[in-house]
């Protein structure tokens, strides 16, 4: 059973924040998706391998040739914040 | 006729005037927008014609397809402003062949939804009962093109979100094989299950506008490296002697009456002009529903994790607290920038992939995939293509389900499994509930074999007359 | 209380790739900021990633040259995490099928350092820190990296210092990276814990990160071997946690702001397919690979007959031992030669700061001058002199030789009349010799000398002196 404790464990990681309310409500919610999600229980897959890719395409990779990177001005046109070409973003407190 | 009624098809016969099809098309969105909320924003227009084989052709675009320069943004208050420096694959490929980039359309925020309501910018109205929802995610562009607004579209799959929204628009939306399509620069919901596809007025269109978008691309490592035959080659009208499987899972209770008459009726039109049918079992039908949300939700968890407000986008100076660091802004912008459906999600995944949580949730999901996968790979041993109704209901209303999430997964129940186990999928429509809603009809097939989904549905299509009614408004 | 020290280190190298890890952005350096990046790079929205086949290539060939198991299926996870100069908020890395494991490397003791794997990841950007903001550049964005662990092999500051010196010279000598810890292309961060002489479980353990020299590391290791045996005497316990070493203060400092635990939601990339390496390419790959230095002293010592400290300190630098051989198929005497490379040579190496290649001092002159010495042409003293004009100038011993006419002088008559005016002017020093003392002789020629301004053969002088005073 997920409770309020994880809820805010994972708030945390996700790097959302939430106010208290929203996760009492996130904590029924997501408990009973998790409930309903608990039904993968039922099967025995001990013996099955997953798949993470559903095609069986392998060794895919590119020559290490040069490409035209983005012409810097285009770069910085996305930047919600910048100085001297840079992504501004407030202090990192380390 | 009117200009923005046209197929593509026959506006590339007609050679009509590019510019008027495209003025007539503007007028039609401001004539009918209002109402359907289908459009976000038009695509300037620069008054030259491309050459190629969709010349002049109008298209929306689903907003969660790069388009250079044009704000691009998933429907999110957390992408406002972001205007991609680079194009899709597929938009490079419209407009090599001359394409008119006419609208982004609305969605479900990033894809998160199957009906259209989870958008920053308020619900798109089904054109059919501008009460009910037109399906989602990729309702903008289903309803676009079922009113009219839009000769054609293309819209993202991920669970279900190009077949469930045509199947409730009375249009005819295609899923291809994962792998078929680009997905270099579609922005990212669950990359192991994602696939761009049309969206479009009948058959014909969707063979022509896939004819366009499918193919390697040297920039997607998961697409896939095998020739694209001419799909309109398929468009053939002969279904004699096709194996069709009935999946027995998919005609279980739940399923509304009208629904599985009007699949039945499709069938038996299906036998009367030769083909066969048979049941059959996809057993692990059951399980895809729950192995789709942990594998989606947690790729998208991580895929979600970049919009931070650091480089693009929201950064949120609205926030609780004081923005003194790098942290806090992270919390607020995310916070302030996403809507509920995405926070839901991004949090259930967090949690499957988390520490102590993988196996239970994320692996496990790997692995009922397996499962679900080799279903299909067993039932086209004996079977040329599957069929079952796309949506188990017609179009629901308006803030029917939003207040209970899973009830609302559970619409997307008969097109999940598509998306696990990579094969395409096709829905047409196939006739009309009492209350005028639109029904549709999917067909599945194996890996690649999108040409049997051509066949199949353009001979249905041919037969009937369902593709021609319009809504009216 | 005796403890034992165990020390595991983690070790990354910039591959050199024309190219990034997965886009085709370049990786030189110090370039203008966000000059050398795409969507792929940035990790815009839509943006995908392909893998440079190089990357893989040089991957492979590290582990083969650390006496790995090449892995012959590998893949690749996300590892999740926010920080702002990782653009997508996880990076490419491998989790669980890492490209190689299970190597080694061989100390001068003769223990063996295991290594536990090596894998491939893509760098992050570079955050400059301003008074009230931070800067991102994206630049480095993306750069391959290859992560090297080794297991707790390691029991002294000493060993993790020979460790990482020989690593870094087999990286240089497989040409897969520069190894420069100045502008980041080797990066090291260690584990360390205490236990018990005796114990069989290991103690807890800290992390210690921002050691910008090998020299640092060891200092830092030793830092905290006092810091935790000391903890460890006055009955405390070890928190694990991870510490920067303060290269000014010499001390190691816990961030503490890093209190939230690890939790990187390893998932497979579902973005990038999954390899399967066959035996030919690896083959391939095994050609590629030169003598390694080990190998290659103990070939000098063998076949060349150089001692082993000289063969060791030759084999350093790949570049002198390169152009060591190139002298050696012209010229006999390796350890003659060797003489002249650790001494003159370096000593001019280190005076001009230039590297081997980039004297101009073509391994022919070098021998040839030594055939000069041979030939007595010229002293040994005049040799250094004459090898100083030969890198000013790039021209060759024998021409410098007879441009400035620095030949020795061989010529009895003429060093007859030199050692009978030095006779004639230094009675008292005749006088000694005669009386048996053999430093006046030294002194003698040493006056033959200076009359000849340098060029006199000394043996022959002091053959010609000895006959005269008979």
């Amino acid at each position: 059973m997920i409770t309020k404790k994880d809820v805010e464990y994972v708030a945390k990681l996700a790097r959302i924040g939430f106010s208290e309310s929203e996760i009492e409500q996130f904590t029924k919610q997501l408990g009973a998706i998790l409930e309903y999600i608990g039904k993968l229980n039922e099967l025995d897959i001990s013996k099955v391998e997953p798949t993470s890719h559903v095609l069986p395409i392998k060794n895919v990779y590119r020559e290490d040739v040069l490409k035209k990177s983005l012409p810097v001005e285009e770069v910085m046109k996305i930047a919600v914040a910048k100085d001297k070409n840079q992504f501004k973003v407030p202090k990192v407190i380390e | 006729m009117n200009l923005h009624e046209l197929t593509a098809h026959q506006i590339i016969k007609d050679k009509v005037n590019p510019r008027e099809l495209r003025k007539a098309l503007e007028e039609r969105i401001s004539a009918v927008d209002k109402r359907v909320k289908a459009v976000l924003r038009l695509c300037p227009d620069k008054g030259e014609v491309g050459k190629g084989v969709l010349s002049g052709v109008p298209i929306a675009i689903k907003d969660n397809i790069c388009i250079k320069d044009h704000l691009t943004t998933c429907a999110s208050h957390i992408l406002d402003g972001f205007k991609p420096p680079y194009d899709a694959t597929v938009i490079t490929k419209l407009r090599n062949a001359g394409a008119n980039l006419l609208c982004s359309t609305n969605m479900d925020e990033f894809a998160f939804g199957s009906s259209t309501e989870n958008s920053f910018y308020g619900p798109t109205h089904n054109p059919w009962d501008l009460e009910r929802v037109p399906g989602g995610s990729s309702g903008g562009s289903a309803a676009a093109v079922a009113s009219d607004q839009a000769t054609m579209a293309l819209g993202s799959d991920t669970g279900g979100s190009i077949r469930q929204p045509a199947s409730f628009c009375g249009v005819v939306g295609l899923k291809p094989t994962y792998g078929r399509v680009s997905r270099y620069g579609l922005i990212a919901f669950g990359s192991s299950l994602d696939q761009i596809g049309p969206l479009t007025k009948d058959v014909e269109d969707s063979a022509l506008l896939l004819n366009v978008i499918a193919g390697y691309d040297p920039n997607d490592s998961t697409s896939v490296d095998t020739p694209v035959p001419d799909y309109t080659k398929s468009l053939i009208k002969d279904v004699k002697g096709l194996k069709i499987g009935i999946p027995k899972e998919y005609f279980i209770e739940g399923i509304d009456k009208e629904v599985k008459d009007a699949v039945w009726a499709a069938i038996n039109l299906l036998k009367k002009l030769g083909a066969d049918y048979k049941e059959i079992s996809l057993p692990h039908t059951e399980y895809a529903v729950p192995t789709y949300y942990i594998v989606a939700t947690s790729e998208a968890s991580s895929n979600l994790a970049r919009f931070d407000g650091v480089q693009y986008g929201l950064r949120s100076k609205a926030a609780k607290k004081e923005i003194s660091d790098l942290i806090d802004m992270y919390f607020a912008s995310r916070e302030a920038g996403f809507g509920k459906e995405a926070k839901r999600r991004i949090m259930l995944g967090t949690y499957a992939l988390s520490s102590g949580y993988y196996e239970a949730y994320y692996l496990r999901a790997l692995k009922v995939r397996t499962l679900i996968k080799r279903d299909f790979d067993e039932a086209f041993k004996s079977v040329d293509c599957i069929i079952t109704p796309t949506s188990p209901t017609g179009a629901f209303k308006i803030g029917e389900k939003t207040e209970d999430p899973l009830s609302m997964y559970l619409s997307d129940i008969f097109t999940i499994s598509t998306n696990l186990a990579g094969i395409p999928g096709i829905s047409i429509p196939c006739g009309f509930m009492k209350n005028n809603l639109p029904v549709g009809l999917q067909i599945l097939a194996k890996p690649f074999a999108e040409e049997a989904l051509f066949k199949v549905a353009y001979t249905y299509e041919q037969n009937t007359e369902w593709h021609k009614q319009k809504p009216k408004l | 209380m005796q403890y034992e020290t165990v020390i595991g280190l983690e070790v990354h190298v910039h591959l050199k790739t024309k190219t990034k890890a997965f886009c085709g952005c370049s990786t030189e350096f110090g370039q203008d900021p966000n000059s050398q990046t795409c969507p792929v790079c940035l990790g815009l929205p839509g943006s995908l990633p392909v893998l440079n086949k190089r990357a893989l290539e040089l991957t492979i060939k590290t582990a083969l040259a650390l006496d790995c198991k090449v892995n012959n299926y590998l893949k690749f996870d996300r590892k999740n995490y926010y920080y702002p100069d990782l653009p997508k908020n996880y990076q490419i890395s491998q989790y669980d099928m890492p490209i190689s494991s299970n190597g080694f490397i061989i100390l001068s003791s003769g223990k063996k350092i295991k290594i536990r794997r090596a894998h491939l990841e893509e760098d992050a950007g570079k955050l400059i820190h301003e008074t009230d903001s931070s800067l991102v550049d994206y630049n480095r964005s993306g750069m391959p990296l290859l992560e090297i662990v080794s297991e707790p092999d390691i029991n002294s500051p000493d060993e993790a210092y020979e460790y990482l010196t020989n690593l870094k010279l087999i990286l240089q000598y497989i040409g897969v990276s520069d190894c420069d810890m100045e502008k980041g292309t080797l990066r090291c961060d260690a584990n360390i814990s205490l236990r018990k002489m005796g114990d069989k479980e290991l103690g807890v353990k800290t992390e210690l990160k921002n050691m910008n020299s090998f020299k640092a590391v060891k200092e830092a290791l030793q830092f905290e071997i006092n810091r935790q045996a000391e903890a460890l005497n006055n009955g405390e316990r070890i928190i694990q946690d991870t510490r920067l070493w303060d290269g000014q203060k010499e001390i190691t400092v816990s961030m503490r702001s890093k209190e939230e635990a690890h939790d990187y939601r390893y998932f497979p990339e579902p973005d990038l397919v999954p390899f399967s390496i066959e035996q030919n390419f690896i083959d391939q790959i095994k050609k590629e690979i030169p003598e390694l230095p080990q190998a290659r002293a103990s070939r000098f010592i063998k076949d060349l007959q150089l001692s082993e400290y000289d063969a060791n300190v030759i084999i350093q630098d790949k570049a002198l031992a390169d152009y060591f051989e190139e002298c050696a198929k012209l010229y006999k005497n390796a350890k003659n030669i060797s003489n002249w490379l650790l001494g003159a040579v370096s000593s001019e190496i280190n005076s001009r700061k230039a590297s081997i290649q980039e004297l101009k001092l073509k391994p022919e002159d070098l021998v040839g001058l030594i055939e000069e010495v041979d030939k007595a042409t010229v002293s040994n003293l005049a040799a250094k002199e004459i090898l100083t004009l030969m890198i000013d100038s790039g021209k060759s011993a024998s021409a410098i030789i007879s441009e400035k006419g620095l030949a020795q002088v061989s010529d009895e008559g003429e060093l007859g009349r030199l050692a009978d005016e030095a006779i004639k002017e230094n009675s008292k020093s005749v006088e000694d010799y005669k009386a048996g003392k053999e430093n006046a002789l030294m002194f003698l020629v040493g006056q033959v000398m200076k009359k000849s301004k340098g060029k006199a053969n000394p043996k022959v002088v002091g053959e010609i002196l000895r006959g005269k005073l008979k």
